[in-house]
């Protein structure tokens, strides 16, 4: 199946709260909207982009393009495992807790 | 007696005894006292373990350790940039309570020098903005017209350094964040070429572009601090292999080619930022340069490309802050996936929302090529024309920012706001190295500000633009002027 993208001059307010979605952020409606007209300023500005020619230019992730420095594979010193557990919010013994994963799987 | 303002001045009558360390902090914590509480540039000032570190530095002293380049010089440190010990909130209150369990290679080596943490300063939040307004304990005003903005996103660390509360901040530069607020604020910001200083410890924006620099009053200053911060980390594999080595900032500009970029000498500029640039050129020939028209076609594309880009990082780096395993967790949540997305709504604020939506977006199925991928392909293209232009030239200088200070809440709209980076961000995409100095003053409404020249240099080219900063702030004195602090 072809997947046709929305061309970003027709975003929908249910676009927004789809990629909000993705990125774990809810909005309410007020918000969604503010950011809709947000987005839309900003991919016109971006929609620049897609005159240039770009026919046979590599992408460049990052301008240091190293190759893979390695260091040796010798053990060091981390952080205190306490130390660790302290920074979470909630913790059990050993382990940082969260809240109930799937439906039906009480703590 | 008056005491020594300048890092090397401080450093220098530290080494010697003509002042200690603890004279030196106990100053900088009287005149953070009379005068913060109209610019707010600190998020928090820590009086006592400032003191503990100068005593400990006048120790070291007093015992004969003579390896302390920084000795007893105060350093304010950007909200982002992580002290063990110390919370670090980013400006955001996602980080609500969060207490850094180990210190930034930077952070490391200038304690080693012995140089003295003062404490933290506002930026906006994850280091994304252009003035400072999105941090969440509240903005910080320019010290040369306080219903202005500092610039961003280091503007706590702009300001601090300005106000004459510190000779030594450390910014972050993602797109300018050290440039454009060390314009705005009349003082000296240095964003170094990609990888020379280790990211260990600084919080992630945008990997491919985050930088750690200084703010200082000087050139020399900012040099000063290259020295001590920058080399390589094994912690960040991305750090620069070769070493900066000692920067001689003797002699003048003869035999260096500098090049003008006609499209940042614009008629959309502030007339006076276009004269500082003139200035700046006319004492760069003065000392012995050759001047030499450039034009960097790609540059323009530079906004584009970066919010693209920059977007597309942090919706990746800001995704581990999820509630889990540190920072602040939204309460009563039934299961795992509402506590995700309650922590984050509530935690992150406007623009960083927005960054993260829009990135999530360039790289979500479908637009992965056609925006994110392109993206990547111009800013090769970006690339290939500044190395074109340094098989050129040495150096490039041009305005740092469009127009001086703005008036907070002036700019509301997103791009508008962007597009104050627009002479600053190519040289992220391109990892090339660049430093703002004062070069003049602007007449805007009843106030006098700053304005700022940029001189950009090649990847690893440091030493030359320090020098070049240094040579012109030799034969001039835009960089001595102070704002009048109420």
């Amino acid at each position: 199946m072809e997947y046709h993208p929305t061309p970003m001059a027709d975003l929908s307010i249910d676009d927004v709260n789809r990629v909000a979605a993705l990125a774990k952020l809810r909005l309410t409606p007020e918000e969604a909207q503010a950011l809709l007209h947000d987005l839309q300023g900003i991919l016109g500005h971006i929609d620049t982009l897609q005159d240039v020619d770009v026919e046979g230019i590599e992408p460049m992730a990052s301008p240091l393009e190293h190759t893979n420095r390695l260091r040796p594979d010798t053990p060091q010193a981390t952080l205190d495992k306490q130390a660790i557990l302290d920074l979470a919010p909630e913790t059990q013994g050993d382990f940082v807790s969260v809240p109930r994963v799937l439906e039906g799987h009480a703590e | 007696m008056s005491l020594p303002t300048t890092a090397l001045d401080i450093a220098e009558a530290v080494q010697t005894g003509s002042a200690s360390a603890r004279t030196i902090i106990d100053a900088a914590i009287s005149r953070i006292e009379a005068h913060d509480a109209a610019i707010t540039a600190f998020e928090d000032v820590r009086a006592d373990q400032a003191r503990a570190m100068a005593d400990a530095v006048d120790a070291r002293i007093a015992s004969g350790d003579t390896n302390l380049p920084l000795a007893g010089v105060p350093v304010a440190v950007k909200d982002c940039i992580a002290v063990a010990g110390e919370p670090m909130t980013c400006g955001s209150r996602i980080l609500e309570g969060y207490v850094c369990p180990f210190s930034a290679t930077a952070i490391e080596r200038l304690v080693n020098a012995g140089a003295v943490l003062l404490g933290r300063t506002r930026c906006d939040e994850f280091a994304m903005g252009s003035s400072t307004e999105h941090c969440v304990s509240g903005p910080v005003s320019n010290p040369w017209a306080t219903d202005r903005v500092p610039g961003g996103s280091s503007g706590g660390s702009a300001a601090a350094v300005a106000a004459g509360f510190v000779p030594v901040a450390l910014g972050t530069d993602t797109g300018g964040s050290i440039r454009q607020p060390a314009a705005l604020c009349g003082i000296t910001g240095f964003k170094p070429s990609q990888g020379r200083v280790p990211r260990w410890g600084q919080v992630s924006f945008a990997p491919s572009m985050d930088q750690i620099g200084p703010f200082t009053r000087t050139a020399a200053d900012a040099a000063a601090v290259m020295q001590v911060i920058s080399g390589h980390d094994e912690r960040d594999a991305t750090s620069a292999a070769d070493a900066l080595g000692m920067i001689d900032l003797d002699g003048d500009l003869s035999g260096l080619r500098i090049g003008i970029t006609k499209e940042h000498r614009s008629d959309d500029n502030h007339p006076a930022v276009n004269a500082a640039v003139d200035a700046a050129a006319d004492t760069c020939r003065d000392l012995g340069a050759t001047i030499v028209d450039v034009s960097l076609k790609a540059t323009d594309l530079g906004i584009a490309c970066y919010y693209v880009i920059g977007p597309a990082e942090a919706s990746s780096n800001l995704a581990r802050f999820d509630g889990v395993r540190y920072g602040r967790r939204a309460a009563g949540s039934s299961d795992l996936a509402e506590m995700y997305e309650r922590s984050r709504t509530e935690g992150f604020g406007p623009e960083a929302r927005r960054r993260i939506v829009l990135g999530t977006w360039v790289l979500s199925a479908g637009y992965y090529d056609a925006y994110y991928n392109r993206a990547l392909k111009v800013r090769r293209l970006i690339s290939n024309e500044y190395t074109a232009q340094f098989a050129n030239v040495d150096l490039l200088l041009g305005p740092t920012t469009p127009a001086p200070a703005f008036r907070k809440g002036a700019i509301s709209d997103p791009v508008s706001m962007y597009l104050c980076d627009r002479y600053t961000v190519t040289a992220n995409i391109a990892g090339l190295c660049g430093c703002s100095i004062p070069f003049g003053m602007a007449q805007d409404d009843d106030d006098t500000l700053p304005v700022g020249v940029q001189l950009l240099g090649p990847v690893l080219g440091d030493a030359t633009v320090l020098r070049a900063a240094h040579v012109l702030q030799s034969a001039s004195t835009h960089h001595l002027a102070q704002p009048v602090m109420a």
